[in-house]
């Protein structure tokens, strides 16, 4: 409960340092998943997960009630793991690269998913593989598409809980989600076709 | 593609996408499925957008590391307790105000110009609210433009004063002439700016009529020169918005990539000089604005124009823009009191002024989350009959260009003018910043306040474009 999270919060306020655990308890999984998504990294996860703690923590007076504890603490994890891609250097092409760079194939191998019939891609989807093929697309994401992804799809938050969290217009998550499930729709038929 | 129905790939999937938002209305649902009964090639696009949608949703969550809380702990309680402020600001929230909060959290650095010689310092020092345009309207970013030598840029001061509660992020307001006013976030109010200051994250800076300032992004040793009449916004430590003006930017140090926002284009820059020009819009916004908003809050009344939304439906570039920023400016719970109030509406910019109850104005400047087109009013429940709640939804509207960003981004990666201002992709009026005629400010003056059963301001926007 979010009335729960300002008790908590006040207590901290007052000086009783050990209620923020309560906080981090309750919170802790939610913040490292989404910083493990964004950054793929899980030892780095934990610091990003640690660190907006301590942020948060030491800003605890800027807490305003009438919005949420946790959308506050989202947004920071997505703020440092936005500071941690820049930091880092790029590694990885983004999908939007490969897909660019695809385009051409992508194109013969949307047209031979469209000829090969729905029951050969039920099969192929249904392979294990499919959810690692997934987790690679969203790897490959831009940062402004796979944070939405990660907090819609994996983390199930409505867009309006989404909007809240980064601060962005909903249409704006709307519009992020869009071109991220085209892109990784993209990815997938690219697999499909390689896998052939 | 194969299906003559669908050539659209995007089209297919936003209606893809709607079904799996659960946003889709029957009607439309059943005739999508009727067509994937008859269509192989979209019902095989169907299956793999299925999948993909819920092999993400299958992803499983990890369990945070068992010694999280711990870590947590003990780094807190190994530090020093925080200085909390004892009397926070009221409306304070958790990072930024209410306009700031949407945008990034900036460092900026402002480097300082020796001579003002060319700019316009023979103008009479007064401030004045955002002028009209004197050229063609329209944004520019022109790269690599060089300028004489009297724009040379000196070095930058290593002592830049510390104004009181603004950290020294490293973003200097290094020196100014004439008009030059920086938003202050406590008092909502603009307020002119004395010696060298420190900006925060948000802060906004406009110059007058003969207003200069020059600032200064150190750690990225990027100098910028903001001409008169200008308006722009620090977002972080590489980006600057521009709402409006010309502004004349340098990068000096070798890698730095810096980027400039104006409404419908972002530049992407490194080691060059460049200026940004943004001009306010004629006044056919400003009707447009004024009437899509009139007709959407009174959908009964209001006159027809050839671009008034209808309740849900997608509209007109600038008109949706610059009503959801005018609104969204009035919502703002900065703005104590919402009578009297004055709209003054540029180009994505809405500058709004009224008096709170102590007779003193206030005025808040904003824009509408910019780059905005194709936008959906479906969040307000009963047009006409906006709740406070409503007026915080009309926040919750804007629909980002991704593809005017997209491309206006690529073009300026690859050192062309970014485009022009035509960024409309819904239905009615895609009126190209570009072929409008020069017109005076346009200014939107409502009269008194209104009763008290709606939110102030609200009747008035109305009563003063009808």
């Amino acid at each position: 409960m979010e009335n729960d999270d300002y008790k908590a919060i006040k207590l901290c306020l007052k000086g009783k340092t050990e209620a923020f655990a309560e906080l981090v308890e309750k919170y802790g999984k939610r913040v490292y998943n989404l910083a493990y998504r964004l950054t793929s990294n899980a030892e780095k996860s934990k610091d990003i997960a640690q660190e907006a703690f301590i942020k948060v923590y030491k800003s605890l007076d800027k807490y305003d009630p009438k919005y949420k504890f946790s959308s506050w603490l989202l947004k920071t994890v997505s703020n440092l793991c936005i500071d941690y891609h820049r930091a880092k250097p790029e590694t990885t092409a983004s999908l939007e690269v490969i897909m660019q760079t695809q385009a051409e194939s992508s194109i013969l191998s949307d047209m031979a998913i469209r000829q090969q019939g729905i029951d050969g891609l039920e099969a192929r989807l249904e392979a294990k593989e499919l959810g690692k093929v997934i987790r690679e697309g969203i790897d490959l994401l831009p940062m402004d598409y796979k944070s939405v992804v990660v907090m819609r799809h994996i983390q199930n938050y409505s867009y309006r809980e989404i909007s809240q969290i980064l601060n962005l217009p909903m249409g704006t998550i709307k519009a992020r989600i869009h071109r991220a499930r085209k892109l990784l729709k993209g990815f997938l038929e690219s697999w499909l076709e390689e896998g052939r | 593609m194969a299906c003559e129905k669908y050539r659209d790939d995007d089209e297919l999937l936003a209606l893809f996408d709607s079904v799996f938002d659960k946003e889709i209305k029957d009607s439309r649902k059943r005739k999508l499925f009727a067509h994937l009964e008859q269509c192989h090639s979209c019902s095989t696009q169907y299956k793999l957008y299925e999948a993909m949608i819920n092999g993400m949703e299958r992803l499983e969550e990890v369990d945070a590391p068992a010694d999280l809380t711990a870590g947590v702990m003990a780094s807190i309680t190994a530090e020093p307790q925080p200085q909390w402020d004892a009397n926070p600001l009221p409306f304070q929230r958790p990072h930024s105000t209410s306009w700031m909060w949407a945008g990034a959290f900036a460092v900026a650095f402002f480097l300082m110009v020796g001579t003002f010689v060319n700019w316009d310092g023979n103008q009479p020092a007064r401030v004045a609210a955002l002028p009209p345009a004197a050229t063609p309207v329209g944004n520019d970013v022109h790269l690599g433009e060089d300028r004489s030598a009297q724009d040379e840029l000196v070095a930058p001061s290593k002592s830049a004063a510390r104004v009181a509660g603004n950290p020294d992020l490293g973003i200097v307001l290094v020196q100014h002439q004439g008009d030059v006013e920086v938003l202050d976030l406590a008092t909502n109010q603009w307020r002119a700016i004395h010696g060298q200051e420190n900006l925060n994250f948000g802060d906004r800076v406009r110059t007058g009529n003969s207003g200069v300032a020059s600032l200064e992004y150190r750690k990225e040793q990027v100098a910028l020169r903001i001409k008169p009449q200008s308006t722009l916004q620090v977002l972080d430590k590489q980006t600057l918005r521009v709402y409006a003006g010309n502004t004349w930017v340098s990068v000096k140090k070798k890698g730095t990539i810096f980027r400039t926002e104006t409404p419908n284009a972002i530049a992407s820059v490194r080691g060059t000089k460049y200026s940004v020009d943004v001009k306010p819009l004629p006044s056919l916004y400003a009707d447009e604005a004024a009437l899509a908003l009139n007709r959407f809050l009174n959908p009964k009344s209001a006159k027809p124009t050839h671009n008034a939304p209808a309740a849900t439906a997608n509209l007109g570039t600038y008109s949706t823009q610059l009503s959801l920023a005018l609104l969204k400016s009035l919502s703002d719970p900065y703005l104590p009191a919402r009578g009297n109030t004055k709209v003054n509406v540029y180009e994505s910019v809405v500058e709004v002024v009224a008096k709170n109850s102590a007779g003193v104005s206030v005025a808040a400047i904003d824009v509408g989350e910019g780059f905005g087109s194709n936008v959906q009013l479906a969040t307000v429940a009963k047009p006409g009959v906006l709740t406070e709640n409503d007026w915080m939804g009309w926040k919750a509207v804007m629909v980002y260009d991704q593809d005017v960003m997209d491309r206006a981004r690529i073009q300026a990666n690859a050192g062309r003018t970014a485009p022009p201002a035509t960024t409309n992709t819904g239905t009615g009026a895609s009126a190209g910043a570009a072929i409008l005629p020069v017109a005076p400010v346009p200014t939107v003056d409502q009269g008194p306040a209104s009763s008290s059963e709606r939110p102030q301001g609200f009747d008035d926007i109305n009563r003063g474009n009808r």
